[in-house]
């Protein structure tokens, strides 16, 4: 048997304009078939990595092999520099309105521990194995944040990227899960790691104190498998935004609104959780940001301040109202919606936004559309295009 | 520091341009951008200044070196207050967008060109 280049070289052209590393792939048929190289399969990876490499334009070369099983698959696979040792691939994250997780062939799953067979018995063992496995982003650490984290480690998550850059207030102690009084003062990712880290010593936790305004700590979250949303700014959200569809990376937003009187009396307590997947409208393209607040928010404090006063730019730092039990009813509602995408129990079509009219005791959900000509749009050619120059193709601060 | 298609975009039209940063903002100048006639010169500098989160979030006002009026001399309203960036005195063109007009995540450094032309040719003929 030979493979005709004719087949593959154009794409490994292809993948040079997008600055990807192009990915050998082939089928070993049959629900009993040996996922791994055959003497012949490493044979033709001798043949066509250099070829491969040079058409492609990057030092890498890449090869997967796949075989179907019962209701899944399974696959063998590396990625290789001319120089370095193949690097296996580990697990393959499906992302779309299901979101899956697949441990590749070499890799078995470690046995669960008995702690988790309450789970076990509501999902089975694959959904309780893929917790375990996940690597989760949370932004912001405050009611909302907290109350995912604690729910997450305690689902069995055991890999965190936290990011926010505020320390715990007097009022956070009302609301932050893990939180005391002696916590006053504290970065609030080191109250939630270390709360985490009570509940689960293995687990491995990055703690970010800063805002993902800052390209750094938004190329940190590039490694999350799947990101928690629990911002209240503007700026942030844009950035989530474009991670779900640059990096393909689910995005749960939440959102929490009190509206009081200046009596103080409850006049309307709103929650959303909002998913962001491809095939689904962004959170520009829903209008669920204020992109006006969003300037204002990263502008130098003297220049907000002089465009304040001309009238040029909305005034910001109002103190909204916020209640423990809303925050944590809608950090719930999203963990769920992790939970959902990924057993699957819900109807079909599945909602990507979940709206909370708690003073109506209603709850009304919704699916949007990607705008025509925006980048969440299948056609602009950006889902899934990875790292650009710059960064999520936007404009960051110093 | 520009978003490629931005890039692409001056590049294609021939525009001299320069990127820098200064105080979080992302600073585009133009360097001899063509005014339309009735001006008291025929091209001067342009300033962009970008937010973090362009192109999502949309620019406001822009900014000429050197300052500029009508061919007859008349001035044009909101445009005189002069303001130092990158080392430079610009004079300030205060336009800023109504709600809904920028289409985040569409509308680009293209758009923006386009908006400041239109309004260019439209205060020539209503200055105030």
């Amino acid at each position: 048997m030979t493979i005709a280049s004719e087949g593959y070289v154009r794409f490994l052209g292809e993948a040079e304009r997008l600055g990807a590393v192009p990915i050998w792939v082939h089928t070993h048929p049959g629900e009993d078939s040996w996922p791994k190289a055959s003497r012949w399969d490493n044979e033709v990876d001798k043949q066509i990595a250099d070829l491969f490499r040079l058409r492609s334009g990057t030092e890498y070369y890449s090869m997967l092999i796949v075989s179907p099983r019962p209701r899944c698959f399974t696959f063998t696979g590396y990625l290789q520099s001319e120089s370095g040792n193949p690097v296996p691939f580990g697990r393959a994250w499906i992302v779309g309105d299901r979101i899956a997780s697949v441990r590749a062939f070499d890799f078995p799953a470690p046995p669960l521990h008995a702690a988790f067979d309450r789970n076990v018995r509501a999902f089975g063992g694959g959904i309780q194995q893929t917790l375990a496995d996940l690597c989760v982003g949370i932004v912001g650490c405050g009611g909302t944040g907290s109350a995912v984290a604690e729910q997450l480690v305690r689902l069995g998550v055991r890999d965190f990227v936290l990011c926010d850059p505020d320390q715990l207030s007097a009022s956070n102690v009302t609301r932050v899960f893990g939180s005391f009084p002696t916590d006053i003062g504290r970065d609030k990712v080191d109250v939630v790691a270390a709360q985490l880290a009570r509940i689960a010593p293995e687990a491995e936790i990055r703690a970010n104190k800063s805002m993902i305004t800052s390209e750094e700590t938004a190329r940190e979250l590039c490694e999350c498998d799947i990101v928690f949303g629990c911002t209240d700014d503007n700026a942030g959200r844009l950035v989530l935004s474009r991670l779900a569809t640059y990096f393909l990376t689910p995005v749960i937003d939440c959102g929490v609104l009190l509206s009081s009187g200046a009596g103080g009396q409850l006049l309307g307590i709103d929650g959303r959780v909002t998913t962001l997947v491809p095939g689904q409208a962004c959170l520009v393209c829903r209008g669920r940001i204020d992109t006006k607040r969003a300037g204002t928010e990263l502008m130098t404090p003297g220049e907000r301040k002089r465009l304040e006063e001309e009238g040029y730019a909305p005034a910001l730092g109002r103190v909204e109202p916020a209640v423990v039990t809303f925050t944590t009813l809608v950090a719930a509602t999203a963990v769920s919606e992790l939970l959902e995408r990924l057993v699957g129990y819900g109807p079909e079509p599945r909602p990507s936004e979940i709206l909370l009219r708690c003073h109506d005791r209603e709850i009304s959900t919704n699916l949007q559309e990607p705008g025509p000509r925006h980048y969440c749009h299948p056609d602009s050619g950006k889902l899934g295009l990875g790292v650009t120059t710059p960064f999520l193709e936007q404009t960051w601060p110093q | 520091m520009l978003p490629a298609n931005d890039a692409t975009g001056l590049t294609e039209r021939g525009i001299t341009y320069t990127v820098s940063t200064e105080a979080n903002m992302t600073c585009v100048v133009l360097s001899g951008y063509r005014l339309p006639p009735g001006y008291d010169r025929e091209q001067a500098d342009l300033l962009l200044r970008l937010n973090p989160g362009f192109p999502d979030v949309q620019p406001d006002m822009w900014w000429f070196d050197p300052a500029i009026r009508l061919k007859d001399g008349r001035a044009v309203k909101a445009t005189d207050v002069t303001e130092h960036h990158l080392g430079r005195t610009w004079q300030r063109w205060s336009r800023h967008f109504d709600a809904g007009q920028w289409r985040s995540g569409t509308d680009s450094l293209e758009s923006y060109l386009a908006l400041i032309g239109r309004e260019l040719e439209r205060c020539v003929q209503h200055p105030n």
